[in-house]
């Protein structure tokens, strides 16, 4: 095992940079997942951490040592791919003892090796097959016991279950927990997915133009986002942005101006807004921190009319048009009887909102609210 | 629906598979069929040149071409003529195609590479394969002419030679002429067929293999011979038919000459039928050059015809 740690890592293409001044801290045993949208740099990154890549500038340590110059195969890492990358015309068997064979491991290691990792991924029956004649599922997991048998000190994981239809996927996903939780192996994990990403992680780090956004715990990061990008990307349907101008009311607290009405904005908040009197700010509510209010008019709630309901099962969202004219989501209870057309009043749930900055997207609350949740 | 355009319909129905596949198969039929039964039938006849006259002869056609009627030179048995116009064949085709086949490789792997000027490369490297073979033949000729040809010129006033060389009248420089030119014209084809079967290796298997530890021959071996093997077998099944039965290099070279040092079946066939007017004898040796290539296509197919799925 081993842990690993990128510093001011950086990789351009020709006049793009993919990567631009990324540093991170991978714990020993630790499952990290790198998740952003297509072309923030993830991918990029695992290639540089697993060799497929050379890094324009930056370092890379895995375990206390620097492996920028080494080859991918001496840098004691494993790689499972978006498309399994299983050789087409070798049984699973020969695919699993491949890697081996090429650093001249004894053959009765190999053996050893290659039935213990069948039987954790319970293919033993599958050996004799080659790839083409398993299902998506099956060869994901040949793809991961041909990693397994490396007994690498890192495993590297780009999207492998982007090509598994839904069910599979999240069946998958449990198994690679579990996987993870009896081999303790560092992972670094990549994937568009921000559900994968908040399953699979002890770390996440949300990732975009190159850059990472921010890294945390996946509860963290999803309560406490750093910026606008973080909390749109994380979460679905994602955050609804408000923005409005920060004033004071006659009694001097400080409320949002969203057009046709005003929000009230939680006293705990003054200290970080106090600056923005005047000024536009950005609030952000996540559609399951809206319900219906039942009780008649109270502080922030408003007033809005349903436009479009979507019953999801566990949940039902409603697309809501506020008298702003603004269009937001709210996710209430699936029992709700309201339809499209209806008048209802959402209430904003006050611990959960957040303000951001509209010209850089920074939270203005972050620090405040990651105190709050460390006081608590 | 009314019953009778159900029934209509299903009378379509019946009718679509024969009405497509139809006109194909009687294509197919016209000029691969017909004209191989034609070279059967015509194998075992005797034309009398003066009046036409067709006798049948059984197999006595393939006898004189094969078997030696006594005589001297003969090997185990069989005719001189027919034995040094073998090894002639297996001398011509099996150094172009093997020499034409490593070099077009070689320079497909190049070109696979992200190398600089690759796309005009790519390009310019087509140009002998689209010239007319007789114009490639022709050239070829001039450039290993005794007097003013380039190869003569360069190598004496290299200094490399003192007097030049009449590379047309000796049977083994003869041939090397014609295997070079033979290399230089079919060289891009194999180079084309096999970077289309370069692009079908998918990207991520030679990550893979990198990530694996497999050096340069083990990523080549495991890696993209695998995914090669369909395109070797197009390359070289097309280039050995293309090579028993080339015709136009030789005749605009050399027309098996000198003597008959440089002449193979397609030339030996083309003599006998069209310049000595045995249409009968010409056909044996059609159906020997049909045989022989039906044979090697299936040692191929048997070599290189596994999919790597």
């Amino acid at each position: 095992m081993a842990h690993v740690e990128l510093n001011d890592l950086v990789k351009e293409f020709d006049d793009v940079t993919a990567v631009d001044g990324i540093s991170l801290d991978i714990p020993d045993e630790s499952f990290t997942v790198f998740v952003g949208p297509s072309g923030c740099g993830k991918t990029t990154t695992l290639r540089l951490i697993a060799g497929l890549e050379r890094a324009t500038d930056g370092e890379i340590r895995i375990g206390d040592e620097v492996v920028n110059d080494r080859r991918a195969y001496e840098r004691d890492i494993a790689m499972v791919f978006q498309n399994y990358a299983l050789y087409p015309h070798k049984t699973v068997r020969e695919n699993m003892r491949f890697g081996l064979e090429q650093h001249d491991t004894p053959e009765d290691v190999i053996t050893e090796r290659v039935t213990e990792a069948a039987e954790l991924l319970q293919i033993q029956d599958l050996l004799e097959r080659k790839p083409s004649e398993l299902s998506g599922g099956q060869q994901q997991r040949v793809a991961l016991g041909r990693a397994i048998v490396r007994d690498p000190a890192v495993f590297l994981m780009d999207e492998p279950l982007s090509n598994l239809d839904a069910k599979l996927r999240v069946q998958m996903r449990a198994e690679l927990n579990k996987l993870h939780e009896e081999l303790s192996t560092t992972t670094v994990y990549v994937t568009h997915d921000q559900v994968e990403a908040m399953t699979l992680a002890d770390q996440i780090a949300v990732m975009d133009d190159g850059q990472i956004q921010q890294v945390g715990a996946p509860t963290h990061v999803y309560s406490n986002p750093r910026n606008m990008f973080v909390a749109g990307f994380l979460g679905s349907p994602s955050m609804n942005f408000i923005e409005g101008t920060l004033e004071r009311d006659s009694a001097g607290k400080l409320q949002l101006d969203i057009g046709t009405e005003t929000h009230d904005v939680p006293d705990e908040f003054d200290d970080e807004l106090e600056s923005y009197l005047g000024d536009e700010v950005v609030l952000g509510i996540r559609p399951e921190n809206i319900s219906l209010n039942q009780d008649g008019i109270a502080a922030n709630v408003h007033p809005a009319t349903v436009q479009v309901v979507e019953p999801q099962g566990e949940k039902t969202v409603l697309e809501v048009g506020l008298d702003t004219g603004q269009t937001i989501k709210a996710a209430v209870d699936p029992d709700t009887t309201v339809q499209m057309g209806d008048s209802v009043n959402l209430r904003f749930d006050r611990d959960s909102l957040q303000y951001f900055d509209p010209q850089t997207g920074e939270s203005l609350t972050y620090e405040s609210k990651s105190e709050q949740k460390l006081t608590a | 629906m009314s019953t009778e355009k159900q029934s209509l319909r299903r009378k379509l129905d019946r009718l679509f598979v024969p009405l497509t596949v139809g006109p194909t198969m009687l294509w197919i039929a016209g000029i691969i069929v017909y004209p191989t039964l034609k070279l059967l039938w015509s194998s075992v006849f005797w034309t009398n040149p003066i009046d036409g006259q067709k006798e049948f002869v059984g197999l006595r056609n393939f006898e004189r071409l094969i078997f030696a009627e006594g005589g001297s030179g003969t090997v185990f048995g069989l005719a001189p003529d027919f034995v040094s116009i073998t090894w002639h064949t297996f001398v011509y085709v099996g150094l172009s195609v093997s020499i034409s086949f490593a070099l077009g490789l070689g320079i497909a792997l190049l070109l696979d590479k992200d190398l600089k000027g690759r796309g005009w490369f790519r390009t310019a490297v087509i140009v002998p394969w689209i010239l007319p073979y007789v114009m490639s033949g022709l050239m070829w000729r001039w450039m290993f002419n005794s007097e003013y040809g380039a190869i003569n010129g360069i190598l004496t006033q290299s200094g490399l030679l003192s007097s030049k060389i009449a590379f047309f009248s000796d049977g083994t420089l003869a041939m090397m002429a014609l295997v070079i030119a033979d290399i230089w014209v079919f060289t891009p084809f194999i180079i084309i067929i096999l970077l289309a079967g370069l692009q079908n290796v998918p990207e991520q298997l030679y990550d893979a293999a990198e990530v694996d530890g497999a050096g340069k021959v083990s990523r080549f071996v495991n890696v993209t011979y695998p995914f090669l093997k369909p395109s070797i077998l197009v390359a070289l099944t097309i280039r050995i038919i293309f090579d028993i039965r080339a015709l136009d290099l030789v005749w605009v070279m050399t027309q098996g000459g000198p003597g008959k040092s440089t002449e193979v079946w397609a030339s030996w066939l083309y003599r006998t039928a069209q310049v000595f007017n045995r249409p009968g004898e010409g056909a044996a040796l059609g159906v020997v050059l049909l045989a022989v290539t039906f044979l090697i296509v299936a040692v191929l197919y048997r070599v290189f015809g596994e999919s790597p799925y």
